[in-house]
């Protein structure tokens, strides 16, 4: 008897064995037989926070020089509105004030390259991302996804992160269609979580190109003592 | 116990419905492996390198033992599969529990929706369990089963 069922246990495994073996290989939807090891990878998180930065600073310096541009351009036009009647003194002022236009335009150009350069490169794949960095997204108030349940969320989140809970994704998928895709989002759970990785890569197949995962989520914000709510 | 899996008809019926329950949890794991490797790798119990194994045989392990219940075939190795079976579901979904991980249960469907509170499905496979084991306890050997099959008919002539 025991025999009997051994036998007819292995007959099923053989069988569920050649089934699955040969549906796979004619399903469009297959998938490999041994998976790729998933890992997270911060490579880019590092290189991108310091492209940001950089950014940062030159935005500042650029401000600074149009800053100072324009202070001088406003006290050349009042030494202009002084000194109207002199021809000569007028002559030259209006020399250097169409170099100090021509400096706030090459200034305002090079800004504009520099930001261009500097811009978070556009992605399909979401990117793996640490603490550091999505502060900085933070900071330039890019949209933070938290991915977890309503009570979850309502009991914290980070401050203006829109819950879009991934085991309702049904029931919100039109919130989020209704989000802009060229838009830089930031997606978090818990810590030992995986739903906003599966929001992540949702996000990107529906089309969304600079989806970003905060691996540290919820738990690592609220000891950093980050902005919440 | 003993008398009530004497009766045939409860038999036949329990034998249906956890077949038919199998046959039914497999249906949308065949249809989506990638989803379903997906919930399988979100338990964090597996290492990678076997998550899609079991993503491809599993739903089909649960298909033919299903069949097989409900065919009436093979019935005592089906029982003890399915058995195995639900038994690893459970200490999955403990462990998930106990971990305290947000993930979807991917019992009979791979929809992120499809989730519910994990302790409810623990307590399905439970009570699944207990029925799938009193039917392996008391289901008759093909010598029994003719033994009780006459008695039913006896009975019935009586």
């Amino acid at each position: 008897m025991i025999k009997k069922t051994f036998l007819q246990v292995t007959a099923i495994f053989a069988l569920t064995l050649l089934v699955g073996i040969f549906y796979n290989l004619s399903n469009p939807k297959r998938i490999q037989f041994i998976a790729d090891e998933k890992s997270v990878d911060f490579t880019q998180s590092d290189s991108l926070l310091n492209a940001l930065r950089i950014q940062d600073s030159l935005s500042r310096t650029a401000d600074s020089i149009r800053n100072s541009a324009q202070s001088r351009e406003d006290s050349l036009k009042l030494a202009l509105e002084k000194h109207k009647q002199d021809s000569i003194l007028a002559a030259v002022k209006n020399d250097s004030l169409k170099r100090v236009h021509d400096s706030l335009k090459t200034v305002n150009q090079k800004k504009e390259d520099s930001v261009k350069n500097a811009q978070v490169t556009e992605i399909v794949k979401p990117v793996d991302i640490k603490i550091d960095f999505a502060k900085a997204l933070f900071d330039k108030k890019y949209r933070f996804i938290d991915a977890r349940d309503e009570a979850d969320y309502n009991a914290g989140h980070v401050q203006g992160a829109m819950n879009i809970p991934y085991h309702e994704i049904e029931k919100y998928k039109d919130r989020l269609s209704g989000l802009p895709k060229d838009q830089v989002y930031v997606t978090y759970c818990s810590a030992a979580c995986d739903v906003s990785i599966d929001m992540a890569y949702y996000m990107a197949k529906m089309g969304f190109k600079k989806v970003y995962i905060f691996h540290g989520g919820w738990d690592e914000w609220k000891t950093a003592g980050y902005p919440a709510n | 116990m003993k008398k009530i899996f004497e009766n045939k008809k409860v038999i036949v019926t329990l034998r249906i419905i956890i077949g038919a329950l199998f046959i039914y949890a497999s249906f949308d794991k065949m249809s989506n492996p990638e989803a379903f490797a997906d919930i399988i790798d979100n338990y964090h119990i597996l290492p990678f390198w076997l998550v899609n194994g079991l993503a491809i045989f599993l739903p089909w392990l649960e298909f033919l033992t299903g069949f097989f219940l409900v065919m009436g075939k093979w019935v005592k190795s089906s029982l003890l599969i399915i058995n195995i079976l639900l038994f690893i579901f459970i200490i999955a979904l403990t462990q998930a529990l106990f971990r305290g991980l947000d993930i979807s249960c991917g019992c009979f469907s791979v929809k992120p929706s499809s989730t519910s509170e994990v302790w409810l499905r623990i307590v399905e496979d439970i009570i699944l369990l207990a029925a799938a084991y009193l039917l392996y306890k008391y289901y008759p050997s093909n010598s029994n089963k003719t033994e009780i099959e006459n008695n039913n008919l006896l009975n019935q002539n009586t």
